[in-house]
């Protein structure tokens, strides 16, 4: 029997992620269209997230342009503030933002176990081992790690909007 | 829409002109039109079928090299600029039920500006949400005809 997750993974890795080769990863969710890789970054599965002044997408920052100073500016206000590296810290959670042409492509989030999680574009989510497993042709270099305290929302008295 | 059909519509034209067509049949027939510009013109100009029949493949084709492409982004602005989006919009007019019934089974963030300069509405403007846009499209799609669930 054909196994098709696996045919999968290895459709993510030959055809976008050849890095992926030297890494481990595993999909983790089907498709899902209605979040994207930012808002899954954030901790978000219920809204996409983008530069816009479109209403259906979750934009805090009110400015455009897909540049990493604005997804910095975006994601402080999410309580990533720090700027960090990608070891793992007791206590903290990481996010890490992928550059190609100096246009921000995408974004992990660094899970409990050290790994990393990622929703492929609007497709599957899937963890990996190392961020340099999704670098390449497809989505650039990482070029900024960020973090926030794990109890973020028990020491801010800022409601801030993120639907 | 096969010959037979198009002569079928030809063939009712001609005999509600002659046996006479009450109004609702009329604004029956106009509504189609309207909603068919492209069938119109293109039993107008009685051109021949293979040239829809290619075009056809082109749109198709070009899906799947868009889509293939652009699966992983996750911005509407990286989705909108391939190459292959561009022609989508160009032709899309002329498949509108084709993209519909693509845009419900993988409902990309750039299929709705497709839609919206295709179509020149924008039933999703007040959506607070990518999942509420969707489903504003699709209720939009299935009012006007062009996705039947």
């Amino acid at each position: 029997m054909v196994d098709l997750g696996l045919l999968k993974k290895k459709e993510i890795q030959s055809r976008f992620f050849p890095n992926l080769e030297l890494d481990e990863f595993e999909i983790t969710s089907p498709v899902d269209f209605t979040y994207n890789c930012f808002a899954w970054a954030a901790g978000y599965s219920d809204h996409c997230m983008q530069p816009s002044t479109n209403q259906r997408y979750c934009w805090l920052t009110g400015e455009l342009g897909e540049t990493l100073d604005n997804f910095e500016k975006q994601f402080n206000l999410l309580w990533f503030q720090e700027r960090t590296d990608e070891s793992f810290e007791e206590g903290f959670e990481k996010v890490a933002f992928y550059v190609k042409d100096s246009e921000v492509t995408h974004a992990s989030r660094q899970l409990a176990n050290g790994w990393w999680i990622t929703k492929l574009g609007q497709m599957e989510d899937i963890t990996h081992k190392t961020l340099q497993g999704l670098e390449g042709i497809e989505y650039g270099y990482v070029k900024l790690i960020l973090r926030r305290p794990l109890n973020f929302r028990e020491n801010s008295t800022i409601v801030r909007k993120t639907r | 829409m096969t010959d037979q059909s198009i002569r079928g519509f030809q063939c009712r034209k001609k005999s509600r002109h002659l046996h006479g067509a009450t109004p609702k049949m009329i604004a029956d027939d106009m509504e189609c039109i309207e909603k068919q510009t492209f069938w119109y013109s293109y039993i107008s100009r009685k051109e021949p079928t293979e040239e829809l029949s290619s075009l056809l493949v082109e749109f198709e084709k070009l899906v799947e090299t868009w889509e293939n492409a652009i699966k992983y982004q996750s911005l509407e602005s990286q989705q909108i600029r391939h190459p292959a989006f561009l022609r989508i919009v160009a032709i899309g007019n002329k498949f509108l039920p084709q993209i519909f019934e693509r845009f419900s089974r993988r409902p990309f963030l750039a299929w709705f500006r497709a839609l919206e300069a295709i179509t020149g509405e924008d039933p999703a403007a007040t959506a607070e949400s990518v999942e509420e846009a969707i489903e504003n499209w699709k209720e939009w799609g299935r009012i006007n005809n062009y996705l039947t669930k």
